[in-house]
């Protein structure tokens, strides 16, 4: 190999390498399973006064496009509370960039304290985006924060 | 200065007196996975790519690697600015010896960071690594320890911990790199 050649070949890689180290693309390609839905369950103390006791729980399902349930997870325990709602706050990681849906739903450890009196629940919530539209969802498609790939969802149970 | 010169100007010498040697390298490394301690998710967890472009000229050295960091590692890296992957660009000079089929190198520089989205982080950060390996002919493998510091202020921080007795700041979250590389030129004259 002449050495113009082998100047030639080092310059091309180099400018390969270049490239790629400034790509979005190549990060996705390398790590495609690294998006986060971050969810709120907001569940209404009015309506439900039972959180956080024995029996009551949130359950939130991560589906695929169809509603086949790939992941599912119970929090017993409300991070937090106001006046207004008991917050439980889940995240599903290392997804990878697809579309999804999302259920919720609260389970009330009383049978007594929410119309239809006799039912337990389950109490499925209303899923929106937090930011920026509010709008209520059905399906997430990953990404859709590119810049911190965290997608905050937040779910309310009236 | 003068003490500074003239082992300078005797290392200069040595060189120029060697077998002129000019010699690009190109490789790939791999490093096993890397958990920063402060991460709490146990499958935060990647093992991570890397490119590589080095130039030999003597015992000179010159070296750009870019590392492709997980998420995890770029927020830890940010101070949280970001939750995204992003490639880790390291810029080294140093020193290279090969005494066939053994080779040793040492280099430190400076390094940025890409962030994924197109977003370069404003801090220019600096690194030492260091590598022994084996070569033979056209190619070689090495392993190889890179300490990187987000930022200048990062390193000082970290020396000062270590003259107080604390070395986990300087030498902690090291990454410990397998490499593979493939080698043009050689001697250029005799």
């Amino acid at each position: 190999m002449t050495h113009t050649r082998k100047l030639a070949l080092v310059s091309l890689a180099m400018g390969i390498v270049f490239l790629l180290s400034s790509c979005s693309a190549m990060l996705d390609g390398i790590y495609p399973d690294r998006q986060i839905i971050s969810v709120t369950v907001k569940v209404s103390l009015a309506s439900h006064s039972d959180t956080g006791t024995s029996g009551s729980y949130v359950n939130v399902q991560l589906t695929d496009r169809f509603g086949n349930v790939l992941t599912s997870v119970v929090a017993n325990a409300p991070t937090s509370s106001d006046a207004t709602y008991a917050y439980y706050n889940l995240q599903f990681t290392q997804l990878k960039n697809a579309t999804y849906g999302l259920y919720s739903y609260y389970h009330s450890a009383s049978n007594l304290n929410y119309p239809p009196v006799g039912t337990y629940g389950p109490y499925y919530g209303t899923i929106y985006f937090n930011d920026p539209s509010s709008s209520t969802v059905s399906l997430v498609t990953l990404p859709y924060y590119p810049s911190s790939d965290i997608t905050t969802l937040t779910v309310v149970v009236n | 200065m003068k003490k500074i010169m003239l082992p300078l100007a005797a290392v200069l010498l040595l060189i120029m007196a060697l077998p002129a040697f000019a010699e690009w390298e190109l490789g790939l490394g791999w490093t096993p996975n890397q958990s920063p301690a402060n991460v709490s998710d146990p499958n935060a967890v990647s093992s991570i790519l890397s490119f590589h472009v080095g130039y030999a000229w003597h015992i000179l050295y010159f070296s750009w690697d870019a590392f492709a960091m997980p998420d995890y590692w770029v927020s830890n890296m940010t101070d949280s600015e970001y939750y995204a992957p992003g490639f880790l660009n390291l810029f080294d000079v140093g020193v290279r010896f090969v005494l066939r089929p053994v080779l040793v190198y040492a280099e430190a520089g400076a390094n940025n960071l890409y962030v994924y989205g197109g977003e370069d982080y404003a801090n220019i950060g600096v690194n030492a690594r260091a590598g022994v390996g084996l070569k033979f002919g056209w190619w070689g493998i090495n392993v190889s320890g890179t300490q990187v510091f987000s930022s200048l202020t990062d390193l000082s921080a970290a020396v000062s911990d270590a003259t107080h007795g604390n070395w986990s700041t300087l030498t902690g979250g090291s990454m410990v790199s397998l490499n593979f590389a493939i080698y043009f030129g050689g001697r250029t004259r005799s």
